[in-house]
């Protein structure tokens, strides 16, 4: 086809086109930059009979597996099934490695979930000032009361000093981890809460079975000592820490000889005493199946394992965490809600999630998923029942544990680039601890 | 005569009236066809280049709205050790991956050109790698690559090696997305394919009758007649080498070593684990610089190189 040339009267449609081009390319322009999101509508003063929002409700979390998936579909039909005709609640899941992204792109487009579960990340949200202060509505529930839930251990959530701006519903802490098969085979008398590192280590060498020169069965993983919030308990217990605060810290102490030891108890767990499997034999016996399959007699894990060995084909229990210096400190973490401001639901977004934290306990004490917030669930006999032996006693240890997060806005920042890298390094022996606590010293500070 | 003229120049004028009004509902319909693909360009292309280029300046964490800070995102990346170290490997990768496809592309092609019957078969099996997903492919090299239980050091044992952790060892990572990219190579291998295809045999009758053996054919022969398509593999594949994010990204799955950060994964990163969307921008535009004057390098050698028609003419 020949060319048309653009004579005058052609010329009138390459102007508009170029004018709707131009118009196009600021209108993406202008969605990518979107107005702020901290506009938002008005919140709540206090909890009110007054139904602010939607009464249809989206809840968000993040997928967690088939079984305790469904259990939260199974509480949103009893939820709606009790507040038929005011309230009507669907959830939705996400992956969890999408699960920010979505969320904060949600809070971007002005569009923010009705609700969505906690994690740390959520934090930077409350310093964006989108979260919804839920204090008046958890003041006005049972949430409140100390004698029935264990209210100071909510207090790193008032982020303001005084208020509430997540709703908490369950709580988990960390525990160590043992087979019984493999104690009852070795004719030793399971971990109980008088035990220290040192028995552990007497222990694991004892329960550690070779096939020449191939370990096909190790005495102890470092398991979650393997994170930083685990190591972090060491240091705990020789009566520091990681950095002076977790809520918005002014300094770390990784130099602090007190943690650089702890840091090098881990190390030498696995190369100096290699009682444990390093990195890459860590990852052969994963493969193998870890605790669960029955290749590890003992694991310092978070309790939101226990979930995932209720399958497991050998017997097991859990203790508290072994005594480091004479000291044990448990670490804790809160899950629950978390509402923005500008919530479509807002009303029916704190029923729900006040539900969950109070009406809702018994049931997920009898799911065995979360470890319920409120004490007379926690401490029930359903619970109990479903529950490994140690569990009870784990769980007598929360008054005095300590919050096991960090909460600043680049907190993922650090941890991930800073904490992960340099353990990464610390546990493939490729650098000193005290090499390892100045690096991170030096970089978590610059990120300060 | 002067009346014959003037019917002349009507009949001319009308003739031109129709023409240039079906030229213009020509035009017009060109237009409207043209519309939803330039819109689709602008709206999800140029738009969004726009949109991040500025973003590049400013501090944005799709919180609140950007802020405007200059050129700060780009003098921060002088200074970050982490894009420094992700460039390096990227490089490594791209030096490595886009000459070792090419050679593996240009070989297996050649061999898979001679006309036997079951070369349906092979030419459809060297390229299906390339149709398969990365995250698929990511995958299977990650059993692959297994350090206790893959095939790999499964066969490396037979010999007595003790295999190495080819995604655990620092030093081996790169290595094995290596090995991975040049084992990719099926795209590369059906251009030149085709490009074989087009080269005239007589060239080669000629060779034969002059005595040159396979070897020096292939050398004086087939590489100059593909240098074209060796041209357009060079420049697609340094693109491709400069954007690869699956396969690190999946094989890392969690780990927190930086052995896998190659420069889009550190800028995925970035932007959607540390929400620093206006610095990834940045490094966005990094990359594109980068990728833009290796390009611009590599048409610049065209003359040097290339065997073209109007060259020869």
């Amino acid at each position: 086809m020949t060319p048309v040339p653009l004579d005058g009267a052609t010329g009138i449609a390459r102007r508009t086109l170029l004018g709707g081009g131009l118009a196009a390319s600021a209108l993406a322009l202008a969605a990518c930059s979107g107005p702020s999101a901290t506009e938002s509508s008005a919140a709540p003063t206090a909890a009110s009979t007054e139904v602010i929002g939607s009464t249809d409700l989206t809840v968000y979390a993040w997928t967690n597996g088939t079984a305790i998936d469904e259990n939260f579909k199974s509480s949103v039909t009893a939820f709606n099934k009790e507040f038929d005709g005011k309230f009507t609640a669907k959830i939705n899941f996400l992956p969890y490695d999408q699960y920010w992204q979505k969320i904060q792109l949600q809070y971007a487009a002005n569009q923010p979930f009705d609700m969505y579960y906690w994690d740390v990340q959520a934090y930077a949200h409350y310093k964006k000032d989108l979260l919804q202060n839920v204090q008046p509505a958890v003041s006005a529930s049972e949430l409140a009361d100390g004698s029935t839930y264990p209210v100071a251990l909510f207090d790193p959530w008032r982020f303001d000093g005084t208020d509430l701006y997540a709703i908490p519903e369950n709580i988990q802490s960390m525990s160590l981890f043992y087979n019984k098969k493999h104690f009852d085979d070795a004719g030793i008398a399971y971990p109980d809460a008088t035990w220290t590192w040192d028995k552990v280590i007497e222990v694991a060498g004892q329960l550690t079975q070779k096939s020449g020169d191939k370990v096909t069965r190790w005495g102890l993983d470092i398991g979650d000592l393997g994170a930083w919030w685990g190591i972090q308990t060491l240091a705990w217990a020789a009566g520091t820490a990681f950095f002076d605060k977790p809520l918005e810290p002014t300094a770390f102490q990784m130099t602090d000889p007190k943690v650089v030891e702890a840091l090098r108890f881990v190390q030498d767990l696995m190369w100096t005493k290699h009682i444990a499997p390093r990195p890459d034999e860590r990852d052969a016996n994963n493969s193998a199946g870890g605790f669960a399959g029955g290749v590890v007699s003992m694991m310092p894990g978070g309790t939101w394992g226990i979930a995932s060995y209720q399958q497991m084909k050998d017997g097991w229990g859990i203790a508290p965490l072994p005594l480091y210096q004479g000291q044990s400190v448990m670490p804790y973490w809160l899950g629950g809600w978390v509402i923005p401001k500008a919530s479509a639901a807002l009303t029916a977004a704190q029923t729900f999630a006040i539900w969950r934290a109070t009406t809702f306990q018994e049931q997920m004490a009898a799911d065995h998923d979360w470890i319920p917030i409120q004490d007379a669930a926690r401490t029930s006999e359903t619970m109990l029942k479903g529950m490994p032996d140690g569990f009870e006693a784990a769980m007598q240890s929360l008054p005095s544990a300590r919050i096991g997060d960090l909460y600043t806005e680049n907190s993922q920042k650090i941890l991930n680039e800073v904490y992960s890298t340099h353990l990464d390094e610390l546990f493939r022996n490729k650098a000193t601890p005290e090499a390892v606590a100045q690096a991170i010293q030096d970089e978590a500070t610059a990120l300060l | 005569m002067t009346t014959t003229t003037t019917a002349q120049s009507r009949q001319r004028r009308a003739r031109r009236q129709r023409l240039s009004g079906l030229r213009r509902r020509e035009a017009l319909w060109c237009y409207i066809f043209m519309t939803p693909a330039v819109l689709g360009v602008l709206v999800f292309a140029i738009g969004p280049m726009i949109a991040s280029l500025w973003l590049s300046f400013t501090d944005y964490d799709m919180l609140s709205s950007p802020e405007f800070i200059g050129l700060k995102n780009y003098t921060k990346l002088v200074s970050d050790k982490l894009f420094w170290h992700s460039l390096r490997i990227t490089m490594l990768y791209a030096v490595v991956v886009v000459p070792g496809s090419m050679l593996a592309g240009l070989v297996v092609a050649i061999l898979l050109n001679a006309k036997l019957p079951v070369m349906g078969f092979f030419r459809s099996a060297y390229y299906l790698p390339s149709v398969i997903g990365g995250v698929a492919v990511a995958r299977v090299w990650g059993m692959l690559y297994n350090t206790d239980h893959g095939l790999f050091n499964l066969i490396l044992g037979l010999f007595g090696i003790d295999g190495p952790g080819w995604l655990t060892d620092e030093n081996w990572v790169i290595w094995s997305l290596i090995f991975m990219g040049v084992w990719g190579f099926g795209g590369t291998m059906l251009i030149y394919l085709a490009g074989l295809q087009g080269i005239p045999k007589e060239l080669y009758e000629a060779a034969e009758v002059d005595g040159a053996g396979k070897l020096r054919q292939h050398l004086s022969i087939t590489v100059p007649m593909l240098s074209g398509v060796t041209f357009f593999n060079l420049v697609m594949g340094i693109i491709g080498a400069l954007q690869v994010f699956a396969e690190p990204f999946v094989l890392a799955n969690g780990n927190p070593s930086n052995a896998f950060l190659l420069l889009p994964v550190y800028l995925y990163r970035v932007a959607f684990d540390y929400l620093e969307m206006g610095y990834a921008s940045a490094i966005a535009w990094v990359v594109f610089a980068i990728t833009l004057v290796l390009t611009a390098l590599v048409f610049r050698s065209l003359p040097l190189w290339v065997h073209t028609e109007a060259g020869d003419d």
